[in-house]
This record gives structure tokens, sequence and C-alpha cells, in this order.
């Protein structure tokens, strides 16, 4: 800090602390506050106290149009005409009929009096207002009570559905799915370009492997919606060399699978695991390798008690990397084979943030994801026997 | 481990060439290093003699040749399928491991178990000097014990020849003349035979039964240290190992073993070692210790006069600088007897007897 203020000066230096202030502030920690905070305020829906109320409201109602249909007769028999009219809505049991203006009934029976209908019709009404009281004080117990639960609950996590809770199990597994064959992957691949004594050769590998990363990442999976769908090109090529027969109707369903997904996020993240593994092994010397080979060690030896170890801390960092962005990849489960292949958690978030609209439960979602991760960090770095310091290296 | 499960094997280059594309790195080498011997390549930089390791090791497959160990041919076989042991010039340790994992690595590698390659492991520690260092990582010990580690752990797997590439360059050089004398009697006690590269021909001397001096892929002569020193068989090897005078000329006439140069600085007297006859090219060349003034030297066939120019003392010597006709740099050693040297100022006569000049055919000659 003081090296940054002797460097740049008193104004200079305020001015590039004051935004990275702002920023840590603004874009980092009050969002994730009001996520964390939203993750801890249960709002209920559709409860007890909800139907309470609607209820309530539509007994309203029915006494407003009962109301509506004495003033009609009222002004009725003022006129003296003997017009009958039906009442609006039958009473008590049929709650369900909610159009209450009246209409004129030229067929209405002659016998009855207005003053009987009068009469009938304040009767209901009498009625209704006696239910009402009852179900307005019901209504208050249920607010009361439903304010009582409403504030800091963990009920956002507690009242996670079956489906849901498995959908999060079954996330966290693909996810660790991803990070294991992107590892299978991208080991041999970090592993030949690091240690390939031709640089040039090494530098044009890693330009092969990121110029996809200079497309759109929706592009560059759509792309793969592309070669896998029905009709799309690896079926195609199949078909072309005879394998399949399309005009059959054996296209193989290649979208409607994990294994679509997970094929498209171990091509979309595999940068993450082989740039991080690259640069470890890369420090690693030859001489080790060849002294390895040269006491006698086969390749798998060698592999596993000299370079494995030593690739640690990259291993770690590209899991880390690798796992988070599965975890939380949305464009991927949504873009290929989407409702095709079993939900991914990330799925569920974003529905319950744009679709249902709650945002409490999706941000308790998201917590809960994230303490996920979090937790798979801790294991990684324990497991790996690695510390902050070596990943940051 | 024990001792007599150790024994050395002889190797045998036949031919042996190495190309890379167009570059030869190796001239093809016939080279035969015996069963139990401590033979050394010297050359400087970029010689081969890396090169020439690397093949015998197994990670490069000759150009041409064959190689054979113990008798058998290796050619085609890999370096874990071979009785050698290769110590690299930068030791390459396994960080991770400890100190006795390390050595033990070869042993692992063959499947021992755990308690019998610790035993073996402590055994070999103790050879090398190194008991109870077991539990250490090789970045806990210093440099010349990590040396020990490489070596104990070439050792481990009972190799046939242990192939020691430069070992001693990274240390200093009092750490350096110590682990000369370790290496050399870990040598002796093992009886293995030692292929030891460097290009510090004081390491080679010392160390050795007998040395390949090699230059620009070729190997120049093999023989017995005192032999490369005292008789060196090209004007490379004389001027590479140890300090010469040199001076260049014709020959005038050369017979019975003996030939007569004509130089800028005056006609010489030499042993005719290459056998050449009048009009060749030539070199003769003279050792600062037996250059001599020539009113010392009661041979009249060698006499120069010639310029001094500076005097050091280096203790028991004195190394006096002089210029000769043609402004040819020229070194005497003088023993420190006394006042004598003091004197040494102008022009000198100077001398050597015609036994203490060699004649050589005119070549390459090593850089300063
Ligand atoms: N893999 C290779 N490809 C191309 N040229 C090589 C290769 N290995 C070695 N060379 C060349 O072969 C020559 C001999 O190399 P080598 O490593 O054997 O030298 P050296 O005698 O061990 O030198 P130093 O004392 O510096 O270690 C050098 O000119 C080097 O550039
Ligand atoms: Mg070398």
């Amino acid at each position: 800090m003081s090296s940054l203020y002797r460097s740049y000066g008193a104004v200079l230096a305020s001015l590039l602390l004051g935004i990275v202030a702002l920023w840590l502030v603004a874009l980092i920690a009050l969002p994730q506050l009001n996520m964390i905070e939203r993750a801890f305020i249960y709002e209920p829906r559709g409860g007890a106290a909800i139907q309470s109320q609607v209820d309530v409201d539509r007994l309203y109602q029915q006494i407003y149009t009962l109301e509506y249909d004495i003033q009609v007769l009222r002004q009725q028999a003022g006129a003296g005409a003997s017009v009958g009219v039906a009442p609006g809505a039958k009473i008590g049991e049929d709650n369900t009929a909610g159009s209450g203006l009246a209409v004129p009934s030229p067929s209405a029976a002659g016998t009855e009096s207005v003053e009987d209908q009068i009469a009938t019709l304040e009767a209901q009404v009498a009625g209704l207002q006696a239910d009402l009281a009852a179900m307005e004080e019901e209504e208050t117990r249920l607010m009361a009570e439903q304010e009582a639960a409403s504030g800091y609950s963990m009920r956002n996590f507690t009242t996670m559905s079956g489906l849901h809770l498995r959908i999060f199990g079954m996330t966290l597994l693909y996810s660790f799915c991803v990070t294991l064959i992107c590892f299978v992957v991208c080991y041999p691949i970090a592993y030949t370009v690091a240690q390939t004594p031709n640089r040039e050769r090494a530098a044009m590998l890693m330009l092969g492997l990121l110029i996809p990363y200079a497309i759109n990442e929706l592009l560059r999976i759509f792309a793969w919606t592309m070669i896998l769908a029905n009709e799309g090109m690896l079926n195609t090529t199949l078909d072309a060399l005879g394998l399949i027969d399309m005009a059959q109707g054996e296209p193989i369903r290649w979208l409607a699978s994990n294994g679509a997904v997970f094929c498209v996020m171990v091509y979309a993240y595999i940068l993450f695991m082989v740039f991080p593994m690259y640069n470890t092994i890369e420090t690693l010397d030859r001489n080790q390798i060849e002294a390895s080979k040269d006491l006698g060690a086969s390749l798998l030896r060698t592999h596993l008690r000299v370079v494995l170890p030593y690739a640690k801390p990259g291993i770690a960092v590209g899991s880390i990397m690798t796992f988070m962005l599965a975890a939380g990849s949305i464009a991927v489960p949504g873009l290929v084979g989407p409702g095709l292949h079993p939900d991914w958690f990330s799925q569920v978030i974003y529905r319950n943030f744009f679709e249902a609209g709650n945002w409490n439960i999706g941000s308790a979602y998201s917590l809960a994801l994230l303490a996920a991760c979090t937790g798979f960090i801790l294991v990684n770095m324990v497991v790996f026997r690695v510390g902050i310091r070596d990943i940051a290296k | 481990m024990d001792m007599q499960d150790l024994r050395g094997k002889d190797v045998e280059l036949d031919g042996v060439s190495m190309r890379f594309g167009d570059f030869t790195a190796v001239e093809p080498t016939d080279l035969t290093i015996r069963a139990g011997e401590f033979f050394s390549i010297l050359g400087p930089s970029g010689c081969g003699k890396t090169t020439i390791l690397r093949m015998v090791s197994g990670f490069l497959k000759p150009s041409t040749g064959r190689i054979r160990i113990g008798g058998e041919d290796m050619t085609q076989l890999g370096p874990n399928r071979r009785p050698t042991a290769l110590i690299f010039q930068n030791l390459a340790l396994f960080p991770l491991m400890t100190v006795w994992e390390n050595v033990a690595f070869g042993l692992e590698a063959r499947g021992m178990p755990r308690a019998e390659r610790r035993r073996r492991a402590d055994a070999l520690l103790e050879l090398v000097a190194l008991t109870g260092q077991g539990d250490k990582k090789p970045t806990e010990l210093s440099g010349g014990q990590r040396q020990r580690v490489a070596v104990a752990r070439g050792l481990a797997v009972e190799p046939a020849v242990l192939l020691l590439d430069e070992p001693l360059s990274a240390l200093d050089l009092k750490l350096r003349q110590h682990m000369r004398a370790e290496l050399k009697s870990i040598q002796r006690k093992t009886g293995v035979t030692f292929i030891y590269i460097t290009h510090d021909q004081g390491e080679a001397l010392t160390m050795s039964d007998r040395v390949a001096v090699m230059n620009r892929g070729r190997v120049e002569q093999v023989a017995a240290t005192e032999d490369i020193y005292d008789s060196p068989s090209t004007a490379f090897v004389a001027t590479f190992v140890g300090e010469q005078n040199v001076f260049r000329g014709k020959v005038m006439h050369g017979a019975n073993g003996v030939a007569r140069v004509a130089t800028d600085v005056g006609e010489f007297t030499g042993a005719n070692r290459d056998g050449l006859s009048a009009g060749d090219d030539a070199m003769i060349f003279v050792r600062p210790e037996r250059l001599d003034l020539a009113s010392r030297s009661n041979e009249t066939a060698n006499r120069m006069r010639a310029h001094v120019e500076r005097r050091d003392l280096e203790g028991p010597f004195v190394n006096v600088f002089l210029r000769a006709a043609g402004n040819l740099p020229l070194v005497m050693h003088m023993t420190n007897s006394g006042d004598a040297w003091r004197s040494l100022e102008g022009e000198l006569e100077l001398g050597f007897r015609s036994t203490d000049a060699l004649v050589l055919r005119a070549g390459d000659l090593a850089r300063e």
C-alpha cells in the first residue's frame, strides 16, 4: 500500500484505492450480501394464510353482488313493476359463481312477490356476513402465524423439495464427473505439450487450444448441438460411413443424455484444466523423468510417482476451476438438448429467479451451491495437500 | 547393500556415431571401457560427451554402430533395461520424496517391499557417508550431500556401469576436491565401472584410470592419465591437457624418432611421435616446466631468446611470461628456490632438452 503511494503519488493512489474499494463494495460485497440475506428470508407462497385471504376476498364479492341485487329489486318495486329478478348467485355451497350482475328474468315466478325476494336475499346476506366474520378472524390468525414464521430462518433450505435435493446432489456428482473427464483428457495434452523439447510446436499446440476460446461461449456450445443433433454432423457422418441408417429412422439420440452435456462441458472448460497443469508440468525438469526411466520405472510409475505429485498444485487449481464452472454452468445444460437430460441445479436456480420470480428461494439455492463448491475446494486442498500459497503460484 | 552384489562390466562402442539432422555430434567411434575401470571422457563444451553418455545409457539411439555392455548387445534396449545408471549433471533428485525414497526409487520400481527397500537405502546412505539423513528432503541437504544421494540412488539398482555427467560442476572448488576423493573411493569399494564426463582436466587426471579426450565429436586419444599428459598424440590433446608452449614450423628432416623443425623462433629438435618427414607442417610442444634458462641446460640444440614480460609468484613456483621473436608468447615454470627468479629481467636465453619436446602434426589447438 505504501509502495503504491510512493510510486503514484497521493492523489492518484487514493483514486486507485477508492475505485478498488468501490468495486469491492458495489460489485462484490453488496450483491453477495443481498443474496445471502434473501436466502435466509422465508417468503411463504400458496400457504393457508393466502388461501384464507383469497376466500375472504371472494366472500366480500358475493356480499356486494347480493346487495346490488337487493338494490335493483327495491328500485323495481318502487317503480311498481312486478318483474322478478333471479338472484345473480346461489348461496352457500356454490362459492365459485363470481359473476354477480343481476340479469332481468322475464320468466320469473309471478307468484312470488318482490318483497319476498328481497327478504330471502337479505337473509342470505346476513348469513354470509356471519361467515365473513368467522373467516376474517381465521385470516388474521393465519396472517399472524405467517408473520411469526417469516423473517430470518433456514426454511428456504429446509423446505427444499426431495426432487430439488436430488438434482442438487446429482449436479455435484455430474460436475465431479466433468472435472474427472477433463482431467483425464487434459493430463496427456498438458504433459505432451509441456515436455515437448520443440518449443515452437508446443506454442502451436497451445494456440490451437486457445483459438476456440476467441469464439463466444454460446456459439461454441451451439456448435456442439449442431454436431450432436439427430440430423447433425455426427449422425450424418455415421450414416455416410454406413454405421447407422438414418433413412430407417435410427439416428442415435446423442443430445438426450448427460453424456452430451458432459462432452460439451469438457470442451467448454478444457482450457481451465489444461493451462494450470501445463504451467506446473512445464517447470518439471525433464531429467527427473529420465532419471525415473533410467532407474527402471515403467511409464505408469514415472507418472504416478514423479509427474503427478509434481503437478498436484496445477491439478488442484484446474479441478477447482472446472468444477465451479461446471456446477454453475447454465448455458451448457440449457442449450444442449434442454429437457432431454436430467436437470442441472443451475437450471432450477434460473427458473426460481426468472420464471417463478422467487428470488429468495433462488438465492438460497445459489448459496447452497456456493457452499458446496467451497467445500469442494477445501476437500481438494486437503486431498492434494496443497496450500493456498501453492495454488497462488 | 552387500558389496559383492556389485560387479562392473565392460562397455564397448563399435563404430558408434550420432547425427542430429545434418549435424554430426559424434563421429564414428570405437571405444572399449574395461570392467571395473574409472574411465573419464574429457573435452570442451559441445564436443559430444553427453551425447556419448546418453547413447550408453539408452536415451539416444546411435545413428550407426553397436553398443555392448558385458558382451551383450544393448543397442536396441531402452534405458530402463540396461545395467547402467546415470547421474545427471543437475542430479535430478525427486524433490517431493525423502532422501531414502529417492535412493530406493529404483528398488520400488522393481517391486521390492518397503521394509527391505528402507534397509537397503540405509545401507547405501551409509556407504556414501550420509547415515541418518534418510528422512530429510533433498532440499534440506548441502550440495555435496545431494551429490552423494544421487550416487547412492544410482548404485541402488546395482548397475554394472555408473555414468556420471559432470556431477561436480555445480559444487565449489573445495567441495569438488573433497568429492573427487569420495567418488574415487566409492568406485574402488564397489568395483562398478564408472564412466565419468568432465571438461575439467584436473578432475579427469586425478580420478581416472584412463581418459578419452574428445574434440568436435571425435575421440582424439584414449590413454592412461599419465600418458595423456606426457605423450599426447594430437595437437589438441597436447594443448587441452595442461599448459604448453607451441612453436609452429616445417619439418627439416625427421628420422630415428627425432625431427628437426624450422620455426620463426629458431630450429628445434624433438621426439617425432607422428613419424613426420621433411616438408610436413609440424608443431613443437614444450611444457612450461620443461622450459629452462639456457645457462642451466647443457643441450645446445634448442636455444631461443625471449623477453620477460611478467613474473607471477605462486608460492612454491614462479610463472614467468615471455615474448619470443614474432611476438610468440611463452611461459616458463621455475621452482621457487630462493632469490634466483627475482633477477629474471630483460632478454633471456632459453632452452629445453630434445627429449622434453614433442613434434606433432599441425592441427587444432585447444582455445585458451
Ligand atoms: N537433441 C539434439 N539435437 C540437436 N543437436 C544436439 C542435440 N543434443 C546435442 N546436440 C548438439 O550436439 C553437440 C554435442 O552436445 P553434447 O551435449 O554431447 O555436448 P557436451 O560435450 O556434453 O557439452 P557440455 O560440456 O557443454 O555438456 C552440441 O553441439 C549440441 O548442440
Ligand atoms: Mg554435457
